[in-house]
């Protein structure tokens, strides 16, 4: 068989998948790809930096406790001694961590829930929005703050807590998509097909909502962070030894005399921050443009 | 208008009735008990207790109890200080608790929603100007980052640098303790009032009835003052339910950095304590509050624009 595609050069006849024009769309805005790239380092030294360095983030030095930033410990030294370079680091895979499976877990929920309520739709739907409208209703800290105390203080119930008040916006924003994909012809035509309603929710209206979905997630994501880190305000973060940017700026932030503590994890968390919304924005251009 | 105000009311009722049941069972239906592991206590004093807090009921009468509390606008007594009203922490008579979270809030949205709109629709008249430029890159940087972060870093500068503003505390609530805290506040809660005004403006100057104005000869001021702020507000309007609640929030978030008597600590000292009764009052009068204003939101929509009233 003759692949077309490759036997076209000119690129106005060739035709480009949906996927393909976006992220030509992305990569065209400079600073979104910069800043795509800018976390995918960032990742990837979070997991790197704490294998590598010669430091250890949880064995105390209390010989050099507090030094200020020097070419031995570039971001100084915390209470205990330990290098807030590597603290800096790891604390950042364990940000990223609990922010990347809440948003996993915020994504599946969300998808599901929408989907079957904008699909099924009648009394279901309504009584599945309505819940929704009364979860709404709650304040998300306290929220989180009582799960916390309920369930114990841990990574998991964390993130759990986090993902169990975020997937709200998640589910409105799929169940609308999908009451707008519900009366397109392949979705009638697979109706007819007498497909069953769970095949058709995930083969066809599922990967039809991706694009929504991916933009959406830009913002999930540094929410996330932010939430996480807010929790460490009111000590339900992390367990010494182990930390996050949350506790870290949290640390700083009551010892103020040591500037570099708060200075160094704060700017780590702001640019990651600014990095995400110059990415929600590049995909939202790329994904529709008006 | 009278029917429409009791038509919204009528519906918060169930969905606070709600948030009520799913937060109680949660707290209830838990393993645990809230006296296990305290102090040791002999089995009589522990019996008396559970009685006291009626925890030797069954959960629907617990839950009658509850309800029944709370719409006498009690919300029981504290499962830590035994005995203590969760009111008297809550609401107590000096100044503390709710009040200094409702201070903190009300002095912060006196300057965002001035300083929110006058940004916006300057932006909004002068669009791709630099200071239009400006304000969208002020409003990404502080939209993307949190009063947790912002907090702390004006602590270090303004008053550990610099010496202008004091680091933390309430002292008699007065605007020399208070600035920093507000300006932290207005710094996160602008962008939100900056971009809708923003956007809301640029709509509104493209539409046909300020194309009849102009055609008509008017001035732009009055095109501006006149014919285009009136329906430019609307849409802000309907964030400021949402921002009033997340901006109470972000001020006990706020208190925390700052060290202020109000919600946030009572919160933190709950969480450490296990105080269920008290998060969970908190939590309630938190939907209380954001049910109660987007019912206001709502009713101001309604007074505002004509359109919704058939």
């Amino acid at each position: 068989m003759v692949k077309l595609d490759k036997l076209i050069t000119d690129d106005k006849i060739r035709q480009k998948s949906f996927w393909q024009i976006v992220i030509i769309r992305f990569n065209s805005n400079k600073l979104a790809r910069f800043s795509l790239f800018f976390i995918v380092i960032l990742a990837s030294l979070t997991v790197i930096i704490p294998l590598v360095s010669s430091y250890d983030y949880s064995m105390p030095d209390f010989v050099n406790s507090l030094e200020p930033p020097s070419i031995k410990h570039w971001f100084g030294t915390d209470g205990l001694g330990r290098d807030l370079f590597v603290r800096t680091f790891i604390g950042g895979r364990i940000t990223f961590e609990i922010a990347f499976m809440a948003t996993i877990a915020v994504m599946c929920i969300g998808i599901i829930y929408g989907a079957i309520a904008g699909f099924v739709g009648g009394i279901v739907d309504t009584l599945m929005m309505r819940f929704v409208d009364i979860l709404y209703g709650i304040p998300f800290l306290f929220f989180s703050i009582l799960l916390i105390t309920l369930f114990g203080q841990s990574l998991f119930v964390s993130f759990v807590a986090i993902a169990a008040i975020s997937w709200l916006d998640m589910a409105r924003v799929v169940r609308g998509q999908t009451i707008g994909l519900r009366h397109k012809e392949f979705i009638e035509a697979a109706i007819l097909y007498n497909l069953p309603r769970w095949a058709i929710i995930i083969n066809h209206i599922i990967p039809n909502l991706l694009g929504v979905v991916i933009v959406y997630l830009a913002l999930v994501v540094p929410n996330m962070i932010v939430l996480s880190a807010v929790l460490s305000f009111f000590g339900l973060g992390v367990m010494e030894p182990m930390t996050s940017w949350g506790v870290l700026i949290s640390d700083g932030a009551n010892n103020m005399t040591a500037w570099w503590l708060l200075l160094f994890p704060s700017l780590m968390m702001i640019t990651t921050l600014l990095a995400f919304a110059n990415i929600a924005n590049g995909l939202r251009d790329a994904l529709d443009p008006r | 208008m009278i029917l429409f105000i009791i038509k919204r009311l009528l519906l918060a009722i169930p969905t606070l009735f709600f948030i009520v049941l799913i937060v109680f069972s949660l707290v209830h239906l838990t393993p645990g008990d809230p006296f296990q592991g305290e102090k040791a206590m002999s089995p009589e004093v522990l019996k008396a207790l559970r009685h006291q807090y009626h925890l030797d009921l069954p959960f629907w009468q617990q839950f009658f109890y509850y309800i029944n509390n709370l719409m006498h606008g009690d919300f029981g007594q504290s499962y830590k200080f035994i005995g203590q009203s969760i009111n008297e922490l809550i609401f107590p008579d000096n100044m503390g608790g709710f009040w200094v979270t409702l201070n903190l809030s009300l002095y912060s949205m006196l300057i965002i929603i001035p300083v929110g709109i006058v940004l916006g629709v300057y932006a909004g008249l002068y669009k791709n100007s630099f200071l239009d430029k400006l304000v969208v890159t002020f409003n990404v940087i502080f939209s993307a980052v949190p009063t947790m972060v912002t907090g702390p870093l004006l602590v270090l500068l303004f008053a550990v640098t610099f010496h202008i503003f004091p680091a933390s505390g309430y002292g008699d609530g007065g605007l020399y303790n208070l600035f920093l805290p507000v300006m932290v506040l207005a710094l996160a809660y602008i962008p939100t009032i900056c971009v809708v005004t923003r956007g809301s403006i640029i709509e509104v100057l493209n539409s046909n009835y300020i194309r009849t104005a102009r055609a008509k000869g008017l001035s732009d001021r009055v095109i501006i003052f006149k014919h285009a702020i009136r329906p430019t507000l609307i849409p802000v309007i309907s964030v400021l339910g949402p921002m009033f609640v997340s901006v109470l929030v972000g001020a006990i978030v706020t208190e925390q950095v700052f060290a202020l008597p109000g919600l946030g600590i009572l919160t933190t000292n709950a969480a450490t304590n296990r105080d269920y009764n008290l998060i969970m009052a908190i939590t309630i009068f938190g939907s209380f509050l954001t049910i109660i204003f987007n019912l206001l939101v709502d009713i101001m929509y309604f007074v505002l624009d004509p359109r919704i009233k058939k």
